[in-house]
């Protein structure tokens, strides 16, 4: 009970200039005896677009990937709309301490993969329904109306009764990224969503990722695309060593990087970028 | 060098003489689960009546004897496919089995019962204690069969599959009892201790010598001892090609039914005389 | 040389085996299947009192031979008095439910197996995304884990059915007659074990044939997406995707 109280006075607080989406409060992660992650906190308030830049090994999917506890940090709180995910220590592993939860929160806060994860054996269309119908016990006539609707706007309508494997790449991504959407979620983590693509593929999906943080949802991208980081984030977050180096709006990390790590970083993109 | 050529010429001379001496290899198969005509003895050796005899007819022949025991239902193919050039394993001579090998002249007679548990259903069987030669006694065989045979109903009886313990009760009981075949002897006697079994027909010497084990303590021989008919005489399996090999089985066994040398082995695994009485 | 006569006769006489032989397999198939899914899940568990059990029976019923176990299970456990008065005996007094029995304990081994290597050969990215989703474990299991496993694990699975039909042979040797026991019963009274065999081969080919070939078409209807792709439905309804 003490916990709804809380969280109710925080949401009062913060209520005035958009309520706080996501708390990550000196968020630890360990593998075995390597920390990758040194104690980070990051807010994102409703609506916000935050990308998460940095080299690979800096903890940024960890880091993204602690928000829906597919990762538990060792220590820290994570809190997404003001609920705060209890976790304890069971034979020296962290674990949630309460599954519903968890799975609570996995309901609002839908996740894009690197390599899509769309389920194989079911079709696009089925994809889309499967967790709304069977997690969120949503009416199935109403889940399929709605994901024919995103499938239509992600562009990949008439690819509803394929497989997978019968997909692009990009259409796959897209595709995920609709099965994301249908769950009508409040925050969107994107984890790397075009670095498994081909070139000529990556423009398609970022549209569509465009497309959706013009709708005002809370979103959260660790990706590698800085034009793209530049363009379409509200803040961009620079990750480095476990540790947040550099954060601010885009035009300020970009235009004007302060620290040494992050202007290294970014003329090492610019190169790679055609 | 001149003694090493010695040497050499004396163990070339040593590998050969004993096979220019022409010395007869007979490869004699035998069940080796049939006590007491062929079994494994403690230490592993194969023994009884049959292995007694087979190295005394050997003898006679002056041949080398290879005893292998060999499963019951592979005996007559393995013989056919020249694995082995004779069977001995109590196997009795039938028109069914003539059409396919030869057999020697007899060196044993078949002499088949009933065992049961002591205290099962059929622990009294009419007739027990009597023999019927259901060669020439048939009438009377068959008046006993036909008091044992509503006592069977229902019930199970074991034999040991295509024996003539089989054709036996085709012949005589068929359709009353339910028959069960198996593939040896002690298999069936252990399903008659259990219980699945009510009743198991087989040679007689050979229950006989199993009654006297532990584990079959509490079975008995019951109903009348049957011989000759379908059960027959027992003689040595061979080739039908194989005439001089039969030939000198013939005269070594009719030489070991005439001096007793079959009647003594007999009573000594049996304690009675199976020989031939022709 | 080749008598025909002969062989259809002992043909004819062998396909009344059938039957026997079909029910051994399906039963233990069954029933073996289902002791084997909770194996399966035994050994994928970390609790070490469900793993090492499991362990041990997989180690026990793989490392001897199915005669071996249907001759203690026929002949070794009515040993036991104890067992002989129980509610058991009626049952483990027929040789067909102990070679039944039998068979089921050794398929469950092998089949644990195939379930454990179904389920491990699951991709760890198709179970996050179930989880991410929000998806309890029980539910992932059943809609995702428990569907992509069925698909990996039903070629080694239909190779153990395969060998089921095969082990019921072995039955014979505890006086059933299903078509070995046959098979051995006609040799015996005709002493031509080529023939016989030859036609008791035949009609187990003839059945794991048959049983191939149904699994090759379960395999081929439970993996639509690995065929072609569907001609790019356009002008499809809302309707159709009923199946979902």
């Amino acid at each position: 009970m003490s916990e709804r109280l809380e969280t109710s006075e925080r949401l009062e607080t913060t209520g005035r200039q958009g309520a706080a989406a996501v708390e990550l409060r000196d968020i630890r992660k360990s593998y075995g005896t390597l920390e990758v992650l040194h104690g980070v906190s990051l807010d994102a308030r409703d609506g916000e677009v935050i990308s998460i830049l940095g080299s690979s090994g800096s903890g940024k999917s960890t880091l993204l990937r602690c928000i829906n506890m597919l990762e538990v940090p060792n220590a820290g709180t994570v809190t997404v709309q003001g609920e705060t995910i209890r976790t304890v220590m069971r034979n020296g592993q962290p674990e949630p301490a309460d599954r519903g939860q968890v799975n609570r929160l996995r309901e609002k806060a839908a996740m894009v993969f690197q390599s899509f994860n769309l389920w194989s054996h079911l079709t696009i269309l089925e994809n889309l329904v499967e967790a709304p119908v069977h997690v969120q016990k949503r009416d199935k006539r109403e889940c399929l109306a709605e994901a024919e609707a995103l499938l239509e706007r992600v562009g990949i309508a008439d690819k509803r009764h394929h497989y997978p494997a019968h997909l692009s790449g990009g259409q796959q991504q897209r595709a995920a990224i609709a099965r994301a959407l249908a769950m009508r979620p409040s925050i969107m983590l994107f984890d790397e969503p075009t670095s498994a693509l081909d070139p000529e593929l990556v423009g398609e999906v970022l549209k569509v990722i465009r497309n959706i943080a013009a709708e005002g949802r809370t979103m959260l991208i660790v990706t590698h695309e800085m034009a793209f980081a530049r363009d379409v984030s509200s803040r961009v977050v620079f990750l480095h060593k476990g540790l947040i180096e550099e954060e601010g709006p885009p035009s300020e990390l970009f235009g004007n990087p302060r620290s040494e790590r992050l202007q290294q970083f970014l003329s090492r993109e610019n190169r790679r970028e055609p | 060098m001149k003694a090493k050529a010695i040497l050499a010429a004396a163990i070339l001379a040593a590998a050969v003489v004993p096979a220019s001496a022409q010395e007869q290899v007979v490869r004699i198969a035998t069940e080796g689960s049939y006590a007491p005509w062929s079994f494994s003895g403690p230490n592993g050796t194969i023994q009884g009546f049959e292995i007694d005899l087979a190295n005394d007819l050997c003898a006679r022949m002056q041949v080398k004897c290879e005893i292998v025991p060999q499963s019951w239902d592979g005996l007559i193919p393995s013989l056919q496919a020249g694995k082995y050039d004779a069977i001995m394993a109590a196997m009795s001579v039938t028109p069914q089995r003539l059409e396919v090998i030869a057999f020697s002249a007899p060196y044993a007679a078949g002499i088949n019962s009933f065992a049961v548990v002591a205290d099962g259903p059929l622990s009294t069987l009419p007739g027990t204690g009597e023999t019927y030669s259901l060669g020439t006694q048939e009438a009377q065989a068959k008046a006993r069969l036909g008091e044992i045979g509503p006592l069977l109903k229902g019930k199970v009886v074991g034999v040991q599959g295509s024996t003539t313990a089989s054709a036996f009760m085709e012949t005589y009981l068929k359709g009353i009892a339910e028959v069960r075949e198996y593939k040896t002897t002690e298999e069936h006697n252990f399903d008659l201790m259990n219980g699945r079994l009510d009743a198991v027909v087989a040679n007689a010497t050979v229950l006989a010598a199993a009654l006297e084990k532990p584990d079959m303590q509490g079975a008995k021989l019951a109903g009348p001892i049957f011989s000759d008919g379908v059960f027959g005489v027992i003689g040595v399996g061979l080739r039908k090609d194989d005439a001089a090999l039969k030939t000198k089985f013939d005269e070594a066994i009719k030489a070991a039914v005439a001096d007793g040398t079959v009647k003594r082995f007999s009573e000594k695994w049996f304690k009675v005389d199976v020989s031939p009485r022709t | 040389m080749l008598d025909l006569t002969f062989l259809g006769e002992t043909f004819v006489t062998l396909i009344g085996g059938i039957p026997l032989t079909l029910q051994l397999t399906a039963l233990s198939v069954v029933s073996g299947g289902v002791l084997a899914f909770v194996l399966a899940l035994m050994r994928s568990s970390r609790n070490p009192f469900l793993d090492v059990p499991a362990r041990f029976y997989i180690f026990a019923f793989r490392g001897t031979p199915l005669l071996v176990q249907i001759f203690i299970i026929y002949y070794g456990l009515s040993q036991f008095p104890a067992l002989r008065q129980s509610v058991l005996w009626p049952f483990l007094r027929e040789a067909y439910w102990c070679a039944a029995i039998a068979l089921a304990l050794n398929t469950a081994a092998y089949s644990a197996e195939v379930i454990r290597g179904g389920l491990n050969a699951v991709p760890a990215g198709q179970i996050e995304a179930a989880r991410s989703f929000g998806m309890t474990r029980a539910l992932a299991f059943r809609r995702i884990i428990m569907p992509l496993a069925l698909r990996q694990m039903l070629p080694a699975y239909s190779n153990e059915i395969i060998l089921m039909v095969k082990a019921t042979a072995l039955a014979s040797t505890i006086t059933l007659m299903e078509i070995t026991g046959i098979a051995a019963k006609l040799i015996s009274q005709s002493y031509r074990p080529v023939e016989v065999f030859v036609c008791a081969g035949a009609i187990y080919l003839a059945l794991n044939f048959v049983i191939a070939r149904i699994f090759s078409k379960l395999q081929y209807a439970l993996t639509p997406e690995k065929r072609e792709a569907p001609a790019t439905a356009s002008g499809n309804r809302i309707e159709e995707a009923r199946h979902v």
